[in-house]
């Protein structure tokens, strides 16, 4: 793909596939990292993206980088959520309540909370999550259910 | 669960990273390896995806019912669709290289060249040289045929292959080149001499030889 496409690419996409990469693996660094890598891999790559499904596109590039990412050894031993929690609070300054909801989705396991963020804030529909995750509808409509009922008792526990 | 939109609104790409990554995206060579031929079909399949993507949703639907209509997933990844309107008669092609798909057709094992096709590893060293290929058909049961060209030696960048896809007519639909050498810019320990057998193996297809 030529260099101003992907630009172009970046321009519109880059926030979105960050958040996406932040809520899956829960470090600024390597959320940066992984959408860094998902546009220079375009530009090694002959892609023609369908209008309508370039969105798509990157976000499932995104999702097989950070599951990879999850999967590699170094990456094993698991980021110190705290402090990279307390990185992000600083960062973005975060209110305490900001903070007490971000902690609690990102102590959810991932089966549960990648669905969450992508039903919730990209308002994806349970189609379309199934699709991204390679998942059947109804184990998302599960996930998702749960997902909330967990997230729910974790922030009433906090308060 | 408004929360979590409240939340993650707050985070983006901080700036400084942000023009560091684009600064390198526009640096950066671009170092495609897969070309499509022939050009003027791709381009008008672009033109057809870019400017009037409801026709191509028309013509889909119009086609299937008329089963006239074609989807191709090619051995090497990419993803081809192309049929006819019924009512005017108007050929549509899509294309499009699907990365979730992407395999390796041609790999290099204890220094020999092998055509993999699922589980089927075929040894094809010393069918290949920098001037002779080995030629590999599959037709499909649709009467669609792709035929596979590889050639050159099991050494990085020195050997390659082509696939070109053939509709039941005959006729070609799409041609994948997969070698690595275009411009010394790009592939720099490249040389031109080791993909003699390119010319020929194109042009035996019938298909016009050109350097991208």
């Amino acid at each position: 793909m030529k260099n101003d496409e992907v630009v172009r690419l970046f321009d519109q996409y880059a926030g979105d596939l960050f958040r996406f990469a932040l809520s899956y693996l829960g470090s600024k660094h390597d959320a940066e990292d992984i959408v860094q890598d998902v546009f220079l891999k375009l530009l090694s790559k002959t892609v023609f993206l369908k209008p309508g499904s370039e969105k798509a596109y990157l976000m499932k590039v995104t999702a097989n980088g950070c599951k990879n990412l999850l999967k590699a050894p170094a990456h094993r031993a698991g980021v110190d959520l705290e402090s990279a929690s307390a990185e992000l609070a600083c960062f973005y300054e975060l209110t305490d309540g900001d903070k007490e909801v971000y902690d609690s989705l990102m102590k959810m396991d991932e089966t549960l909370r990648i669905p969450l963020y992508l039903h919730y804030y990209e308002d994806y529909s349970y189609k379309e999550v199934a699709k991204l995750l390679k998942l059947s509808e109804s184990a998302v409509a599960m996930r998702i259910k749960r997902g909330k009922e967990q997230l729910k008792e974790r922030l009433e526990r906090s308060v | 669960m408004k929360e979590i939109k409240t939340v993650f609104d707050k985070f983006d790409l901080d700036e400084e990273k942000s023009n560091e990554i684009r600064s390198k995206l526009v640096s950066e060579k671009h170092v495609s390896h897969v070309w499509l031929i022939p050009v003027a079909a791709v381009l008008a399949a672009m033109v057809m995806i870019m400017v009037i993507p409801v026709t191509r949703n028309k013509v889909v639907n119009a086609a299937e019912k008329i089963f006239k209509y074609f989807h191709h997933d090619m051995v090497d990844g990419v993803v081809i669709e192309w049929g006819t309107d019924p009512d005017t008669g108007e050929e549509y092609q899509w294309a499009e290289y699907r990365s979730d798909k992407e395999v390796e057709l041609v790999r290099v094992k204890e220094g020999r060249l092998y055509l993999v096709l699922g589980d089927e590893w075929t040894d094809i060293t010393d069918k290949c040289s920098a001037t002779k290929y080995y030629r590999h058909e599959i037709v499909h049961e649709d009467g669609v045929k792709e035929v596979i060209l590889i050639g050159g030696v099991p050494e990085r960048h020195k050997y390659g292959w082509i696939e070109i896809i053939y509709d039941s007519e005959g006729k070609t639909r799409l041609g994948v080149y997969h070698i690595p050498y275009s411009s010394p810019k790009q592939y720099p320990d490249c040389e031109e001499e080791d993909f003699e057998w390119v010319k020929p193996a194109v042009e035996a297809e019938g298909q016009e030889y050109f350097r991208l």
